[in-house]
């Protein structure tokens, strides 16, 4: 007995009764146990860093669910990855664009932006004024979110260059792409009518 | 106020854009810097990028028609099955230059199905229908009636030509399952057995669904001429469920068996009148909703003087038979507006017999043998005629999507 004239038992118990204990033993076990999966991780890491490696030696630190943003790199957090991040295929400027993008598009725990007519307008037009680049930018962008696999970045950027294209002209789309003709002189006659014949969907 | 904004924008950005490729980096040069690019020449749709993500860039330019002028390699695109295809015109033409089928009393033209090609301004002819012959067997011409053709009648509906009705030599149905054509994957299909096999029958399809109303058997009963049925085609998975012809609510009369009809299907409901030409018309409307019949409003009837279209299934168009003039009914106001058309559109137009519209164009087919294409966008309808291979005789014609053509360069 630690006490004189009080056995045991009833020490024990007053202490695993307690309230700090009971505390201590539930904390434990949320965190070990896992119970709702990712929540340790979130509420243990919920400011936890992830460091990306560029192809021009630029490291940038970044929260874990902006990262996440990219399928590439969340499944390498998920079998394991936890030192920096290299990727080779991307430099440093297009990488800091990306990840502007990723921060913006982050959805917080609630009701998503898409819910929210006004938000999701808010950000249709903050996208609009994102991709307002040059064209190398663009392509630079469109292969990173191919490689990093960041679907609503891939989509804007692809529909951006359909929208370069589809108020020009033939010739003006073969100077920009630098495609060669390859059309014989008939062929191009046919083709080039004032294409009566098709349905176009968007008159 | 946002379309405004757009255009606005694009006004400057083309102005802006003007001048960036006067002055300098073209794409090309920018991808010639890539690091994944190799200093040579591709067979990339566009150089810098590979092909898969080009092909989700191109399959969002709704101009196929520009895309198609760029190059060859681009043209290929445009026919491939995964790209999304581009809507081109479908005829069902029958060939009076062609021998007489052994066993037939007279000539009887055969039937043939092409395709416009516009991008090679030519026509194709569909891959030939299974053997097991309705269209061996259906009849154009037939000696009891010297004076008109027998109708063969098909449907454009969900993507897809679907042939439904047509006389055969002894004056019964000869379709007792649709022949349906997939232009996506190039083939025929059989549709599920038809609960009555008609003919002269109001035929039509309203939201992807095809529609036969009244019509008569070899002999007339009034259980046939009151009967509508359906079969719904923009059921995908149809190894979850047989697919099959439902009938719906009857008719109240049973006036309607007297020719073959195009219902036209408009917002929901299909609309559809007894006789062709110039005949006093009774007119009636099938809610495709309430699946209930409702008379046909005397506004409406009066400008239904020749074949009628919907637009989208949202604006109705009519062409007068006898004089050639468009119109187009206004929902609101209740009544029909003329549409100007060039000098002698009209003149072209007369002797309309069916017409069909898509994407702000009416194709039109006259009794004369013409295929007329009216664009009623344009301010006033520009009016041209589509030429036709020598021999063949249009009966109807249809805008679905291209035929795939994987072997296209």
């Amino acid at each position: 007995a630690f006490v004189e004239n009080i056995p045991e038992i009833y020490i024990l118990s007053l202490l695993f009764f307690s309230p700090h204990f009971l505390y201590l033993l539930i904390s434990v076990s949320v965190l070990t146990m896992d119970p709702i999966p990712g929540l340790s991780k979130l509420t243990v890491s919920s400011s936890k860093k992830i460091v990306l490696n560029c192809s021009d030696g630029k490291s940038f630190e970044i929260d874990e669910a902006v990262a996440r943003k990219s399928k590439l790199i969340a499944d390498m957090i998920e079998s394991g990855c936890d030192g920096p991040i290299p990727l080779q295929n991307v430099t440093g400027k297009t990488l800091e664009k990306v990840i502007e993008y990723c921060k913006r598009h982050v959805v917080e725990f609630g009701p998503s932006d898409e819910d929210d007519e006004e938000a999701a307008e808010k950000l249709a037009i903050w996208d609009a004024e994102f991709i307002k680049v040059d064209e190398e930018t663009i392509f630079h962008l469109i292969l990173a979110a191919n490689y990093l696999n960041i679907e609503g970045l891939l989509s804007l950027t692809c529909k951006t260059v359909a929208d370069y294209i589809k108020d020009k002209t033939p010739e003006e789309v073969r100077q920009i792409f630098g495609i060669e003709n390859d059309y014989t002189p008939e062929e191009e006659e046919a083709v080039r009518k004032e294409n009566v014949w098709a349905f176009d969907p968007n008159q | 106020m946002k379309k405004i904004k757009n255009i606005k924008i694009t006004q400057k950005e083309n102005e802006r854009e003007k001048k960036k490729l006067q002055l300098s980096g073209s794409m090309a040069a920018a991808a010639a810097e890539l690091p994944s690019t190799k200093r040579r020449k591709t067979d990339a749709l566009i150089e810098g990028l590979p092909d898969h993500i080009s092909e989700i860039c191109l399959s969002l330019v709704p101009r196929p028609s520009l895309l198609a002028a760029v190059c060859t390699r681009w043209r290929h695109l445009l026919y491939s099955p995964e790209f999304p295809p581009f809507s081109s015109l479908y005829a069902l033409f029958v060939d009076s230059s062609s021998d007489p089928a052994p066993g037939h009393g007279g000539v009887n033209p055969s039937i043939r199905f092409m395709c416009f090609d516009p991008f090679f301004s030519k026509w194709d002819p569909l891959p030939p229908p299974p053997p097991d012959p309705p269209l061996h067997r259906i009849v154009y011409r037939h000696p009891s009636f010297i004076s008109f053709n027998l109708p063969i009648q098909c449907v454009s509906v969900a993507g897809k030509l679907v042939l439904v009705a047509g006389s055969n030599q002894e004056l019964s149905p000869a379709i007792s399952h649709p022949l349906i054509f997939d232009p996506i994957s190039s083939t025929w299909t059989f549709g599920p057995p038809i609960g009555f096999p008609r003919r002269w029958c109001a035929t039509g399809a309203c939201g992807g669904v095809i529609y036969i109303a009244s019509g008569m058997g070899s002999q007339f009963s009034s259980t046939v001429a009151k009967s509508i049925e359906k079969l719904d085609l923009t059921d995908q998975n149809r190894n979850d469920r047989r697919l099959n012809w439902e009938k719906m609510r009857e008719m109240r009369d049973i006036r309607f068996s007297r020719e073959a009809i195009d219902a036209v299907g408009w917002r929901r409901k299909l609309l559809m009148v007894n006789v062709k030409g110039d005949a006093i018309k009774e007119g009636a409307i099938y809610d495709v909703v309430m699946d209930d019949w409702e008379s046909m409003p005397e506004e409406m009837l009066v400008g239904l003087r020749g074949p009628v279209a919907a637009m989208d299934e949202e604006t109705l168009y009519s062409v007068d038979e006898t004089k050639g003039t468009v119109r187009k009914y206004d929902e609101e106001k209740r009544d029909w507006r003329e549409v100007t058309v060039v000098e002698d559109g009209e003149e072209m137009l007369k002797g309309a017999q069916q017409v069909t519209a898509v994407a702000g164009k009416l194709c039109v087919v006259t009794v004369d043998g013409r295929i007329v294409v009216v664009d009623v966008v344009a301010e006033p309808a520009k009016i041209w005629t589509v030429e036709i291979p020598e021999g063949l005789e249009p009966v109807s014609v249809h805008v679905l999507p291209r035929m795939s053509r994987p072997d296209i360069s």
